[in-house]
């Protein structure tokens, strides 16, 4: 029982003790975390000790289904590329083919408006008429420079030609619209010769200019009218000035782009070489295994099996890329005879299967004729005047073939292939040199003269003054290869091909060519 | 990390030839990787089976990015990498697809730190891959991979904190799991100290 001294010192004990807190110390807790850290981190050492050098045991299995995922993977692979170079070799030819069949409709219709030009013979708009470009003024000027009987006005006018030329920027196809235009504008252009907006109608008065003098004095040089295509026209004016006449007339013999064909085609790497690559792997396999000393498998790997593995091992699409240099010989057509040019290019193939390959490629060619013309034109007044012209054209093209490749025979170092496909051609350059000679044929050694041709007389190419449908052109081709492997990443090959061109080309689109052509090339496979 | 090493004739030629795509080689490799990297996705994986999947998940991925390996580092932790990376793609399509039951952490049932050491690799591998994935993926990554939480964050797309808070909970549930999975060995260990 207590008394109340303790129910006192209770209370007063309890009320002293109800609210009682130490004060906290850092350190203590400090201590506890870090012993709880090093709790924590022995215990994922303990894991990582554990766990970080553990092995699974080997299962067979395994590497069975991850070959069945690498040989999907691997199918499908060039599936893809396959695909996607279809997919592009397509769409370019289909655009070329749209811009051919669309340039065709054009073509016609300015052929129709050339007719009408001729009609009104107005022998100064085909100067006009023709490509309204910077090379016609300096065509002017050098033309004046090229004939001796030049007239003052002429090279006046060829003069602001030169200036006012350079901006000009008219298409060839208005030349219908551009013959009235040229002969409201002469007098203006005349004397303004540096006016820009009607640079395109410099020209034409200068050849107006020209066609006056013409008229007065028969000998004028009549070099303005250095019309590309209105050759109908320029035929007139060759009955007014000899000098012009016989300008146009060469620009009308070589009236034509004479494109040729360029051989092309790499041919495809040998889809043999997978299995020769195979059969190294597994010489390789057997050197490699016998240090390695756990190659089960490969260490038995005899030469029987090793011919067991060639013949069992899954085919291997691979893409390969191509180098290759071309010597090509072309048949004769309005550029004259083809003498040898060459070309060269790079090319991608991608096999389909065992038996077939596509390739695609870019190539550059270069291709080369020569044309020597002869000619005799009568003057009103009865003096005969001969020309000969020798001249050699250069044309620069660019190549896009596509191909398919079908192989006929194989074994580990030779692949032997046939190849047939399209390829487009684009001229985008066109170069001119040769000599004019002109002699009066009725007194023989006492008028004579000697000049080099005027490139800029004649029609350019697509980066020149050409247009598309006059340098652009289909051919199909055919061709066998022979292929060569050095190592597993590079082969050899030699590939004759035989080219045909079934779309039309050069001025008027009156040309076809046929090719020969015998490319070599290095290839390697990626 | 990348360790300078210098690699001998046989590994530069059997790289060469996986580039080339050449079975033998493909399958050399593999072989070789097989058991570690098995042993990696077991840790990230709920069961054997999904092990595997990643597996060869990633080995299809070495082999397809091989080219992209720096001759001179280390081609056993560039294919661990690969094999990480691919397991941590495996957890997240798994998180779409599965609502995560994180459990409560149980009470701490031991304070013994040395608990992991008196188990199997395969009873470690057994709670480990018991534990819910944002746990596993977690420890894993902090405990065995040595990544930082800020690192770990960023993998997983989480925050650091959940990320601390995640290991936290996977270290206890594991040791929770442990001591109810294997008692006597617990107890023993607990005995020992």
């Amino acid at each position: 029982m207590k008394n109340n001294f303790d129910e006192l010192f209770d209370e007063q004990a309890k009320n002293l003790f109800q609210n009682f807190e130490m004060d906290f110390n850092p350190q203590d807790w400090t201590k506890i975390e870090r012993q709880l850290n090093q709790s924590d981190e022995k215990f994922d050492a303990n894991a990582r000790q554990k766990l970080e050098n553990y092995e699974m045991p080997y299962n067979k299995q395994d590497w069975a289904k991850m070959e069945t995922i690498l040989d999907k993977n691997r199918r499908r692979l060039p599936y893809f590329w396959f695909y996607k170079t279809l997919e592009f070799s397509f769409v370019s030819l289909l655009l070329l083919s749209t811009a051919l069949l669309y340039s065709d409709k054009s073509d016609f219709e300015v052929h129709q408006n050339l007719a009408a030009n001729n009609n009104s013979k107005t022998a100064n708009n085909n100067s006009t008429a023709a490509n309204n470009n910077s090379n016609a003024a300096n065509n002017n000027s050098k033309s004046a420079n090229n004939n001796s009987n030049a007239a003052n006005n002429n090279s006046k006018s060829a003069n602001n030609n030169s200036n006012a030329a350079n901006n000009n920027s008219n298409a060839a196809n208005n030349n219908s619209n551009a013959a009235n235009n040229n002969s409201k504008s002469a007098n203006n252009n005349s004397k303004s010769p540096n006016n820009n907006s009607n640079a395109a109608n410099n020209n034409s008065n200068a050849a107006n200019n020209n066609s006056k003098l013409a008229n007065n004095n028969s000998n004028t040089a009549n070099n303005n009218s250095n019309v590309a295509n209105n050759n109908s026209n320029l035929a007139n004016n060759n009955s007014k000035s000899a000098n012009n006449n016989s300008k146009s007339a060469n620009n009308n013999s070589n009236a034509a782009n004479n494109n040729s064909n360029a051989a092309n085609n790499n041919s495809n790497a040998a889809n043999n070489q997978n299995e020769l690559l195979l059969l190294k792997n597994a010489e390789i396999a057997n050197k490699i295994q016998p240090e390695n000393g756990n190659g089960d498998e490969n260490e038995n790997l005899s030469a029987a099996s090793l011919k067991k593995v060639k013949l069992t091992l899954p085919f291997i699409r691979q893409m390969r890329l191509a180098a290759v240099l071309g010597m090509e010989t072309h048949t004769e057509n309005s550029l004259g005879r083809g003498v040898a040019s060459f070309l060269a290019g790079a090319s991608l193939e991608t096999d389909i299967n065992r038996h077939f390959a596509l390739s695609f490629g870019l190539h550059y060619a270069r291709r080369n004729y020569e044309l020597e013309l002869n000619s005799q034109e009568t003057r009103p007044d009865g003096l005969i005047f001969s020309k000969k012209e020798l001249r050699n054209t250069h044309l620069s093209l660019l190549q896009i073939p596509v191909a398919l490749q079908t192989n006929v025979f194989r074994n580990e170092k030779w692949r032997v292939y046939l190849t047939s496909g399209l390829n487009a051609s684009l001229i985008f350059d066109k170069t001119y040199s040769g000599t004019l000679q002109i002699s009066a044929a009725q007194t023989a050694g006492n008028l004579r003269m000697q000049s080099n041709i005027s490139p800029r007389e004649y029609e350019g190419g697509l980066f020149q003054t050409g247009n598309f449908v006059e340098n652009a052109f289909l051919t199909a081709q055919i061709g066998v290869g022979a292929e060569r492997q050095l190592t597993d990443h590079f082969s050899l090959f030699i590939q004759p091909t035989y080219q045909i061109s079934f779309t039309r080309f050069g001025q008027n689109r009156q040309d076809k060519t046929r090719v020969i052509s015998l490319n070599v090339g290095l290839k390697t496979n990626f | 990390m990348e360790l300078a090493i210098t690699m001998s004739d046989r590994e530069t030629q059997l790289i060469q030839a996986c580039l080339r795509e050449e079975r033998w080689a493909q399958k050399e490799l593999y072989e070789s990787s097989y058991g570690k990297m098995l042993g990696v996705c077991m840790r990230y994986s709920t069961c054997q089976e999904d092990a595997r999947d990643i597996l060869n998940e990633a080995f299809v991925k070495v082999f397809r990015y091989l080219s992209r390996y720096q001759i001179g580092t280390s081609l056993d932790a560039w294919i661990r990498r690969i094999m990480i990376n691919t397991a941590i793609d495996f957890y997240r399509k798994e998180m779409r697809h599965r609502h995560e039951d994180i459990e409560l952490v149980y009470n701490n049932p031991s304070e013994n730190t040395d608990l992991m050491s008196s188990y199997s690799v395969k009873e470690i591998l057994a709670v480990i891959q018991k534990l819910p994935p944002s746990y596993r993926a977690v420890f894993n990554l902090y405990a065995i991979e040595g990544y930082a939480h800020k690192e770990i964050a960023d993998i997983l797309n989480i925050t650091e904190s959940t990320s601390r808070s995640n290991l936290v909970k996977a270290r206890s549930k594991l040791k929770e799991m442990l001591s109810h999975l294997y008692p006597q060995k617990s107890q023993s260990t607990n005995y020992e100290e």
